[in-house]
């Protein structure tokens, strides 16, 4: 097992990292070589975000060796890494918005004219070269880094990693927020700075973006290397790769059932917000409609509007032909409309309470027993017992309903916040993205939960700008477009292509 | 196999000390119990009846304040008027017993009646500011001004004189040891069924883990903080009324800046003052560490004047410790 070390720019050996109650890597070995890209890959919980925070010195290993341009390195945090030449890219970028895009680039350099002061000049030509590295020539560097996108603000790190010498960047799932077009041109970038030789690690949930662009893929399970696929000669195959990670064959990715129809429940009329206009649709019980958009578009505001978070400038809102007024969530889920944010970690969950009491949280009307609404005692004992069923019923692993839902991972977390539909009577359920950021394993099982709920006699919203899973799901679907609907169809009549066509219009 | 079942022991070998920064109750439990040892040996007569008296009577005031702020705290707001609210009642109910010549439970209640308003008030201004904002800037603003506010009023009463209690029938039972044993544990009592059975209680720990999930989710976050404003007055007003009864009178500076003593009380035993953790167990421990660590100070020989001291390292070390906690554990 004697390698030739020089060549690679990072090995691990036999990394092995535990936490409590869990065994996250067990005994990793991976050697990257400069200058290429590897596809990490594999489902939530399989160890790709801890082991990208062993090599960036966020976590210690328990045991194993890491040997950075063959010399054996023990990384104490990402200041180390960073002076190592290794930099990350996090999904969520957490970069000040009230600076200017040159103050971000060069935070840290501390260039001094006379009189020690900044050489705004230099600063300047500085930034612009940096931008240009990673193809945001357009930028211009005294705008605001809040007005930048998503997409811009990502590359942005990207460039200030460039322009600091990064050797290494690891990328933890850049493109899950981005639209097709931004994920498109960041891996464009990747390929361009493949070409000056920099090395990227890239763990995506799109398989298909990651077989675009590695020349190795690597594959974890359970803690687990279980493949290395050569990439660079032969494309691997979408089914190949799933089929590795989840080590079970998942024929069906949209567990779709035609479900007999029933009457209207939901019926928004001529809504109009500040960047909605005259959104009108109807939902019946046991029916699907996607709303699909791209990024932009507003249908993220649609649901949000009508439940009473966004204001509404005008429009009416009827439930079983009654007209409501929705001022608050709270008076939405009354008459049984519940919502499924697609922020899950800011807008849905709670993480400091247990799984069982983000479950129940909506429906403590129906686990109380006692006079007033506030101060009655919680019937803990029917609560367990609804609890038990539905941790059963979405197959939570672990199937513990006093861990603190921040211990779980994302695709389980996804299952406790859908749960909550299932803890009182419900006519409507609006879901906005409800797979994103989760494994494909955890996007079936969530998509499951859809049908089981339209099963009930549910009618089920389901936003997304994921065509596929719009095209695969629904019963019929309203396109948006710049905050109008601009085209309606049911779903036989329509191909995911043309729904793309129409949304990007 | 060989090497998991090796590092299987490292790690426990590791947490085992650990346990104690993870639970501060237990961390609490213990630094009084270590702490009572200490100043028993070094003066035996911290162990007689008449001194745990007078610690008890520190604690029933602190404990009072600190479970009622625990409230506001466990929501992701604070209150900085308690001690003010306490002054104020403690005069207002003397006011009423002496000057108006009214029943003692009259007064308890108008005194508790002009608590909850005041608590309303509070309420009122977070509510409309927060969403957006979160809970605590207006909290902070709101019971800054309070924490004037009632003060004044309660030296403006009289221009600062105590009002004398003459009749001393009327607070018998709340001078008694009985008596205040009796309102510190129904306070006790109630203020953990609440925040562990209820539903508000449900609510409180939601809204204080997120206020914006708490809202999408259907809570009824104006009423749920409003509550616990509302409820952290009204045990403030009770405090100020058996502080009333402690020393037969009304004072405006009765319970002034006991509102840092209850924020500590809670801090120091596990109510995070970053919303969402913690309960009545919590303040009742801080609250007793610090009544035993003014008493201390003064029986070891130290001047009463150095009390502040003691309770701030006791404070610092308390929150080093929470932080440290929460850097080791919450983001794993």
């Amino acid at each position: 097992m004697e390698l030739n070390k020089d060549d690679k720019i990072l090995v691990l050996e036999d990394i092995w990292k535990r936490f409590p109650g869990v065994i996250a890597l067990k005994g990793v070995s991976l050697n990257i070589e400069k200058g290429e890209i590897v596809g990490l890959v594999g489902e939530n919980g399989a160890g790709k975000s801890t082991l990208l925070k062993v090599i960036y010195g966020i976590l210690k290993p328990d045991n194993g060796k890491i040997i950075w341009k063959g010399k054996e390195v023990h990384i104490d945090n990402p200041l180390h890494a960073m002076a190592l030449g290794i930099f990350y890219v996090p999904q969520e970028i957490v970069l000040p918005l009230n600076i200017t895009v040159m103050e971000a680039l060069t935070l840290g350099y501390h260039v001094k004219g006379y009189f020690n002061l900044v050489d705004k000049k230099y600063m300047m030509s500085l930034a612009k070269e940096m931008l240009s590295v990673v193809g945001l020539d357009n930028v211009d560097p005294n705008e605001k880094v809040g007005n930048l996108s998503t997409a811009s603000r990502q590359l942005l790190l990207v460039a200030r990693a460039i322009g600091m010498n990064a050797e290494l960047l690891i990328y933890d799932e850049p493109t899950s927020t981005l639209g097709p077009k931004e994920a498109e041109h960041l891996l464009n970038n990747m390929r361009r700075l493949k070409n000056r030789g920099i090395t990227q690690i890239f763990v995506s949930h799109r398989i298909e973006e990651v077989i675009s662009v590695a020349d190795r893929i690597i594959v974890l399970r359970d803690g687990y290397k279980v493949a290395e696929i050569d990439n660079k000669e032969k494309k691997a195959q979408p089914e190949e790769v799933i089929k590795l990670m989840i080590a079970r064959d998942i024929k069906e990715f949209y567990p779709k059932v035609k479900l007999s129809i029933g009457n209207e429940i939901l019926l928004v009329k001529n809504l109009k917000t500040k960047t909605l206009n005259d959104i009108s649709f109807s939902v019946r019980g046991g029916e699907i409609l996607g709303i699909f958009g791209l990024l932009g578009s507003g249908i993220y505001e649609i649901p949000k509007a009508i439940i009473g978070i966004v204001p509404r400038i005008r429009g009416e809102i009827f439930m079983e032909n009654k007209r409501v007024d929705f001022k608050s969530p709270s008076e939405a889920v009354k008459h049984g409309l519940v919502y499924i944010p697609e922020d899950r970690r800011v807008m849905g969950l709670f993480p400091l309470l247990p799984a069982k009491h983000n479950i129940t949280i909506s429906s403590l009307d129906i686990f109380r027993k006692g006079l007033t609404r506030l101060l009655s005692i919680i019937n803990t004992k029917s609560e367990y017992n609804t609890v038990s069923k539905l941790i059963k019923m979405v197959n939570l692993n672990p199937p513990e309903p006093d861990r603190k839902i921040m211990y779980f991972s994302g695709g389980n977390q996804q299952k406790v916040l859908i749960s909550r539909a299932f803890t009182r009577p419900v006519k409507v359920v609006m879901l906005s993205e409800p797979t994103v950021g989760i494994d494909v394993g955890a996007k079936v099982e969530v998509r499951k939960l859809m049908i089981e709920l339209a099963r009930y006699g549910c009618g089920i919203v389901l936003i997304s700008n994921d065509v596929h899973e719009i095209y695969g799901m629904s019963d019929r679907v309203i396109v948006i477009s710049k905050g109008r609907i601009v085209y309606e169809t049911s779903v036989e009549d329509t191909n995911a292509e043309q729904l793309l066509l129409f949304a990007s219009r | 196999m060989e090497k998991s079942e090796k590092s299987q022991q490292q790690s426990q070998t590791a947490t085992a000390p650990l346990i104690l920064i993870r639970s501060p109750e237990l961390g609490t439990l213990i630094a009084v119990l270590g702490l009572s040892l200490i100043i028993g040996f070094v003066n035996p007569r911290f162990w007689l009846p008449s001194n745990w008296l007078t610690i008890m009577r520190w604690f029933a005031g602190f404990a009072l304040l600190a479970m009622g702020e625990s409230m506001v705290l466990i929501i992701g707001g604070i209150d900085l008027s308690v001690g003010s609210m306490a002054s104020l009642s403690s005069m207002i109910f003397a006011y009423l017993i002496t000057e108006m010549s009214w029943d003692t439970w009259q007064a308890f209640i108008v005194t508790m009646v002009i608590a909850i308003l005041v608590g309303l008030y509070h309420a009122a201004v977070v509510v409309r500011f927060s969403p957006p904002l979160p809970t605590t800037v207006p909290a902070f603003i709101v019971t800054l001004g309070s924490l004037i506010l009632l003060r004044g009023i309660a030296i403006g009463m009289t221009k600062g004189f105590p009002i004398k209690i003459y009749d001393e029938s009327k607070i018998a039972f709340l001078a008694s040891s009985q008596g205040i044993a009796l309102l510190v544990t129904i306070a006790g009592i109630i203020t953990l069924l609440i925040q562990l059975r209820t539903v508000v209680g449900r609510y409180m720990y939601a809204i204080g883990g997120s206020l914006e999930a708490a809202r999408v989710a259907g809570i009824p976050i104006h009423k749920a903080r409003a509550f616990a404003f509302i409820y952290s007055s009204i045990l403030a007003s009770i405090t100020g009324m058996l502080y009333a009864g402690l020393v037969a009178s009304g004072y405006a500076d009765i319970a002034t800046g006991q509102e840092l003593y209850a924020i500590a009380s809670c801090a120091i035993a596990g109510v995070s003052l970053a919303g969402g953790e913690g309960n009545a167990i919590s303040a009742i421990l801080g609250a007793l560490l610090i009544s035993i660590v003014r008493n201390g100070i003064v029986l070891m020989g130290v001047s009463p004047y150095w009390q502040d001291v003691g309770t701030a390292l006791i404070l610092v070390i308390a929150v080093i410790v929470d932080l440290t906690r929460r850097t080791l554990f919450a983001k794993v």
